[in-house]
């Protein structure tokens, strides 16, 4: 009897409401509260609760229902950022099933699926290994508490607190749920858990808890920030002076591929300036460890890439390598639409202002590396409107090519490489950036004197 | 156990785990085209059915994975 999905919420998760969120579950994982460790994991921005967005989708659903949820199974697909607006649909499936989605954008974050008829297993067995976490409580989802009791809002926000700060805590990333959920028969959210099993294949937690909520918790342990590799690396596979005629610029050198490609241009001799725009601290780590062994001149600065200078700043009158990193937190989204694609802007139009930029400054050839993807020989469903930003950025630099004088465009179309975009759970980790970046370092530098 | 009904209840799992009511599965399916089937759904996709016809794929069988075909293959060879 599947209906069709009706609106029945929306919401944007802004700083206030998060805050409360972090006060009333207990949950103050890193990836919720520090930006600096957001910036290395899933979105690049701190990430919203799991389970607070299942409460806000639930919350919805009670508000429109008269029914007394007796079972929750969630599964939890993608992150929501801080400030971000999710949109909250439903549909029936059967008489006493409705599944609810939350929704960034087209892309589906959370699948609950809501049982009116389930009956509750009685798990509330004795067993020394069980642990307590007490939630302090919320009075933010109050049809929850009218229909099954505060208690089961509180044990909710206990679950979200016993995955994010107990097991598998700091890396932890929610995977799903499965509880029953008692109907006022407890007065207190206090919930006991205990690790039924790790699935050491992928890393992957499952714990039992018991409470007013009872059921199963599944979640991933994020494997840890891919570390840069550092100049004694850099410099271990690339000759001192492969790349001493390169003045080079790294825009979006802090981090990932940009930072070892400075890394290793520094290694081959190039005088390296290095830009960031926001992972300060980062791009200071990059460049302490490349002035503390290059005798060449290595220089920061900050600039986003989103906005090039109106007039060519000193830092790029002699460049003759131009490298163009900046890119946004690269997310899979079902989105279509060519008007709302977020990586055109960064991908062709400020690239294209910057080349322009470069044109007009240039006395002597100036040689820019345009970081394309191996996606495009590949098309992944997910990923259309990144792979139509780069298919459109590569047409764009041939037009360039055509027109510009002293600007030479070289795109490559790189593998996927292990960086904290491409880190997590799951699946073979990429290749490492070091060796996978070198080759194309090589034949884009072999064309500079 | 039948190809077949191993067939039909892989395609079952896909649906609900990719939360795609209308996906209709086929030997040659790749992750590359089906949206929503990433690295973690892929775990979940993995786990499911193992849960729902009592087996356990190696690390070794699920590196050997490349297509909705070998995940079947492999669990009507565990079922036989």
């Amino acid at each position: 009897m599947n209906s069709a999905f009706e609106l029945i919420g929306e919401h944007r998760l802004d700083e206030t409401c998060h805050v409360s969120f972090i006060a009333e579950s207990g949950d103050s994982n890193p990836i919720h509260i520090d930006p600096d460790v957001a910036a290395h994991c899933l979105t690049g921005r701190r990430i919203v609760h799991g389970i607070h967005l299942l409460l806000l989708a639930l919350e919805d659903w009670l508000a429109r229902h008269e029914a007394v949820p007796t079972r929750l199974q969630a599964e939890f697909h993608a992150p929501v950022s801080v400030g971000d607006t999710i949109v909250v649909t439903s549909q029936q499936r059967t008489d006493q099933r409705w599944l609810v989605r939350v929704a960034l954008g087209e892309t589906v974050c959370v699948s609950l699926r809501i049982d009116t008829a389930a009956t509750v297993a009685d798990k509330d067995t004795e067993q020394e290994s069980w642990q307590i976490v007490t939630a302090t409580g919320s009075q933010r989802f109050p049809q929850l508490a009218l229909r099954n009791g505060q208690a089961v809002v509180d044990a909710l926000l206990a679950c979200s607190s016993i995955v994010g700060m107990h097991c598998p805590g700091e890396r932890s990333l929610f995977a799903s749920i499965d509880l029953y959920l008692e109907n006022h028969t407890r007065t207190t959210g206090t919930v006991r858990f205990m690790l039924e099993s790790v699935d050491e294949r992928f890393d992957l937690y499952r714990l039992a808890v018991s409470g007013a909520v009872h059921g199963t918790l599944s979640a991933f342990r994020r494997p840890p920030p891919v570390a840069a590799p550092s100049m004694a690396m850099a410099q271990a596979v690339v000759l001192p002076e492969e790349f001493r005629h390169c003045h080079a610029v790294v825009i979006g050198g802090s981090r990932g591929i940009g930072a070892c490609t400075a890394k290793l241009l520094a290694a081959g001799g190039a005088d390296v300036t290095l830009s960031y725009c926001q992972s300060e601290s980062d791009a200071l780590a990059v460049y302490a460890d490349i002035e503390a062994v290059s005798e060449k001149s290595c220089q920061l600065i900050q600039v986003n890439a989103d906005s090039p200078p109106t007039a060519p700043p000193l830092w790029l009158a002699d460049c003759n390598a131009f490298f163009y990193f900046a890119t946004l937190q690269i997310t899979r989204n079902t989105g279509n639409a060519r008007a709302d694609n977020p990586y055109l802007a960064l991908y062709v139009e400020h690239f294209a202002r910057w080349c322009e930029m470069l044109e007009a400054s240039a006395t002597a050839p100036v040689h820019v590396f345009m970081p394309s993807s191996a996606f495009l020989n590949q098309p992944t469903a997910g990923f259309k409107q990144y792979i139509d930003a780069k298919r459109t950025a590569e047409a764009l630099a041939s037009k360039l090519n055509e027109r510009l004088q002293l600007v030479r465009i070289h795109c490559y179309r790189l593998p996927m490489m292990a960086t904290d975009q491409t880190s997590g759970p799951g699946g073979r980790p990429p290749a490492p950036v070091l060796e996978s970046i070198l080759p194309y370092l090589r034949e884009f530098c072999a064309g500079i004197q | 156990m039948d190809r077949k009904i191993i067939t039909a209840t892989v395609q079952q799992i896909f649906r609900d785990v990719l939360d795609n009511e209308s996906l209709v599965i086929s030997d040659h399916l790749t992750a590359t085209e089906v949206d929503g089937w990433d690295s973690l759904a892929h775990i979940s996709l993995l786990t499911a059915i193992e849960k729902a016809f009592s087996i356990r794929f190696s690390l070794s069988e699920i590196d050997g994975f490349s297509c909705i075909g070998d995940i079947i293959d492999c669990t009507t060879r565990k079922t036989a």
